[in-house]
């Protein structure tokens, strides 16, 4: 009797061990970016790093590359994915993928289409940062090494984190940001741009990480931004860190403010807790909003030297950092406003879901009347303390003389 | 054939499984946008009164089953014909609970697994279950369930501390008024997944203390309700109303956004146990009913059928639809309506009256 119980146990067995999708893990190459350039015959040129993680490791680090990047031209990137085994030897896995970089030609034809496969594909998260590469193929930006992630994606990724952490000019988008932004009626898609400093030509090779000062560099160059999916112009990293403020995704940041008129001196706020919120309303058509913003600080530098043992000079600093950055932020969504027409701020979304009918009526045009918007800022800083020192030495020099 | 006895906590967690089942795989009331909790809780209202409905049936003809009452109510011909047709049905639902299931895996974690080794593998297990009969079904979901409310509260403080939710999603509440909610409300969530209790008419007669059942099975309803409202209520705050409403399995991807200190990252698995142990618990439900009907039928203890009927539901759970589209649309558009309302309300409210009619001649015939 046991043994005839046996046999459908064993046979049980062999239904259940394991699966079909199961890959070694010395069967694979982890992906850790991927580029999407434009080409002439072809929809799409796509790039794919794959590391070597041999040499990632330190102790086993042996002195050749980091990790082999390979292109391959096709009309779906989808497709694409699937065929690099052409040039590469193992299987290829996407869920680990940091950033994709977008061409800015690429970019200027339109997004849309093959962010639909990286929103569908079940391998791909959505934890890796979108970017546009500006003035040079995405490619290209890939294959740019460096010492410390020597993997290029792996550095882009930890650089735009730290960047964002310490002074907060990228917004470090992700998939569903894009995708929200680019279905919503009330707001635009934005992306960070990034460009090659020095000679492009030789990013791609070892030297290039034995170098004091790389020959190639990738750094951070703008934001770019979209109306419906199509990228329209890049604005500098100012502003790009006024729109992550007024995101609400501002952690830290420094502002040099000037205290003197005429030596040209000026104070460095170094802000944390930043909040921004924003109401308006929308009357006949026209909208007008408010923004309020607000921040608490720490003075790090001060080249006026006045005495900081004194709540009056808090207050006049606190007043002037109000000043700056009020102005700032005004000229900053001025520039928007006239110079491409859209809102990728939220504005509309805050009517959108403060105000649904009256957005209901200029939904359909709405970057027209965000372009005509009045907006108000009103900002509130609150200078805590002044780091080590309260006076400054440079009221002492002057002092003795 | 022996009686078998569930205690209160067990059918409180079988509720609770029941309705999570399958809706929190495919997401109810996805067509509410925004709304969609909304749609969700007042769904539970109704849910209260629909359990209150079974109930009453139940208690007008105690310790029987749904196709005992039959029994009771047409006579021996028209039962048959009836129990054929319910046992039908819910072999139908057990298919359509399996492939939401096999969709769920081949979709997100098994894309090259054939589809047919997941029916069977898990209808293997399921028809041993129910070969053992409904007090292993109890006693399992009875373990289980803590899991779940615990995995359900350490998915949503991680959600919260990944930073994803933002609550601003939920607005504007109430955009196209209450007419566009109440039409997700009446048929769709009032049949599926709250007017799939139908089938806890043939678990009530195996409670021992029935005099306590209703307040178990409605606290049930309320529990279940509330983690479908917050799972509804998650999905929307944290990947907004257009994602969600094109996400084939809307939780799923909610887990996947999970990211706490770049160390506790992507729950799926998590997920996927929750929807696994649903899906096992509500198809054994529907086995189970399917095969008490068998039971009644052909007078022979239902154990017979559960490996039998199992494979039945394997193989139609393949070939129940063609595709996902397919799969989705018939569960949308056709299976609510041709057959959700007369199965779950249609013929049991004619029971009803009928038994409420037959009822007060009994009572005016012991006056005379």
């Amino acid at each position: 009797m046991k043994k005839i119980l046996l046999a459908p146990m064993l046979i049980m067995v062999l239904c259940l061990s394991g699966c079909w999708d199961y890959r070694e893990l010395a069967d694979v190459t982890v992906v850790t970016g991927i580029a999407v350039d434009k080409t002439q015959n072809n929809k799409y040129k796509l790039t794919v790093e794959g590391i070597n993680a041999q040499e990632l490791n330190n102790r086993t680090a042996a002195g050749y590359a980091p990790s082999i990047v390979y292109s391959l031209s096709g009309n779906s990137i989808a497709e694409l994915t699937q065929k690099m085994n052409i040039g590469f030897s193992r299987n290829l896995i996407y869920s680990h993928m940091r950033i994709l970089i977008i061409s800015e030609t690429a970019a200027r034809e339109g997004i849309t289409e093959f962010i639909d496969f990286l929103e569908r594909d079940r391998e791909i998260r959505d934890d890796f940062r979108l970017i546009i590469s500006r003035r040079t193929s995405a490619a290209q930006i890939l294959k740019t090494t460096y010492p410390f992630q020597k993997s290029s994606s792996l550095k882009l990724f930890k650089q735009m984190d730290s960047f964002r952490r310490n002074w907060g000019g990228n917004p470090s988008v992700q998939l569903n940001d894009v995708v929200n932004a680019l279905t919503s009626p009330a707001v635009q898609p934005v992306m960070e741009a990034v460009t090659i400093q020095g000679k492009a030509s030789k990013g791609p090779s070892v030297e290039n990480m034995k170098k004091v000062t790389p020959d190639a560099l990738v750094v951070l160059d703008s934001l770019g931004i979209f109306r419906e999916g199509k990228l329209i112009g890049f604005l500098p990293l100012n502003d790009s860190r006024y729109y992550v403020w007024l995101r609400g995704k501002l952690d830290h940041t420094a502002f040099s403010i000037e205290c003197r008129k005429q030596n040209n001196n000026f104070i460095t706020l170094r802000a944390y807790n930043n909040k921004s919120k924003i109401t308006g309303h929308l009357e006949d058509g026209k909208a007008a909003f408010k923004v309020k913003l607000q921040l608490e600080g720490f003075l790090d530098s001060n080249h006026c030297g006045k005495d900081l043992n004194k709540v009056e000079t808090y207050k006049e600093y606190e007043k002037l950092a109000e000043k700056y950055i009020e102005k700032e932020m005004k000229l900053s969504i001025n520039k928007v406003q006239k110079k491409y027409k859209i809102d990728v701020y939220g504005f509309g979304e805050y009517l959108y879901r403060n105000d649904y009918k009256n957005f209901k009526t200029v939904e359909h045009n709405w970057d027209n009347v965000f372009k005509n918007a009045k907006v108000e800022v009103d900002a509130k800083v609150k200078l805590r303390r002044t780091a080590l020192r309260t006076k400054s030495f440079i009221s002492e020099t002057k002092a003795k003389h | 054939m022996p009686k078998e006895n569930l205690s209160l906590i067990q059918l409180l967690t079988l509720t609770i499984n029941f309705l999570i089942g399958s809706s929190i795989v495919v997401g109810v009331g996805l067509q509410a946008k925004n709304d969609a909790w909304i749609a969700l809780a007042a769904g539970t209202m109704a849910g209260f009164a629909i359990v209150w409905f079974y109930h009453k049936i139940s208690d007008l003809v105690p310790e029987k089953n749904i196709y005992q009452i039959f029994e009771y109510v047409y006579g021996k011909k028209i039962t048959i014909l009836l129990s054929l047709l319910y046992v039908t049905y819910f072999v139908y639902l057990a298919s359509r609970v399996v492939r939401d299931f096999i969709e769920l895996i081949s979709a997100s974690i098994m894309p090259h697994t054939p589809i047919e080794f997941i029916s069977l593998t898990l209808m293997l297990l399921m028809g041993y279950i129910i070969y053992l009969g409904i007090e292993v079904l109890a006693r399992i979901t009875e373990i289980f369930t803590p899991y779940i409310l615990g995995f359900f509260v350490l998915l949503g403080i991680f959600l919260i501390a990944s930073g994803t939710i933002d609550i601003q999603n939920i607005k504007p509440v109430l955009s196209g008024g209450v007419f566009p909610v109440a039409k997700v409300v009446f048929p769709s969530i009032i049949t599926f997944p709250f007017g799939e209790l139908i089938a806890f008419l043939i678990i009530f007669p195996a409670i021992t203390k029935r005099n306590h059942s209703l307040k178990f099975s409605l606290i049930g309803v309320g529990i279940a309700g509330g983690l479908l409202t917050l799972s509804s209520l998650l999905t929307i705050t944290t990947l907004g109303t257009d994602i969600t409403q094109r996400s084939a399995f809307p939780l799923l991807s909610v887990a996947r956004l999970v990211s706490v200190g770049e160390f506790i990252e992507r729950m799926d698995s998590v997920v996927v146990f929750i929807m696994m142990l649903g899906i096992l618990i509500k198809g054994a439900v529907f086995l189970f009913s399917a095969t008490k009907g068998l039971e009644h039928i052909f007078n022979l203890p239902y154990r017979y059928f559960a490996v039998p009927l199992a494979m039945i539901v394997s193989l139609f759970s393949i070939l129940v639809s063609v595709n996902f589209a397919d799969h989705v649309e018939e569960g949308l558009t056709l299976v609510p309506k041709f057959l959700h309302l007369p199965f779950q309300f249609g013929v049991p409210g004619i029971t009803m009256v009928i038994i409420l009619w037959k009822k007060r001649k009994q009572i005016k015939k012991r006056k005379r």
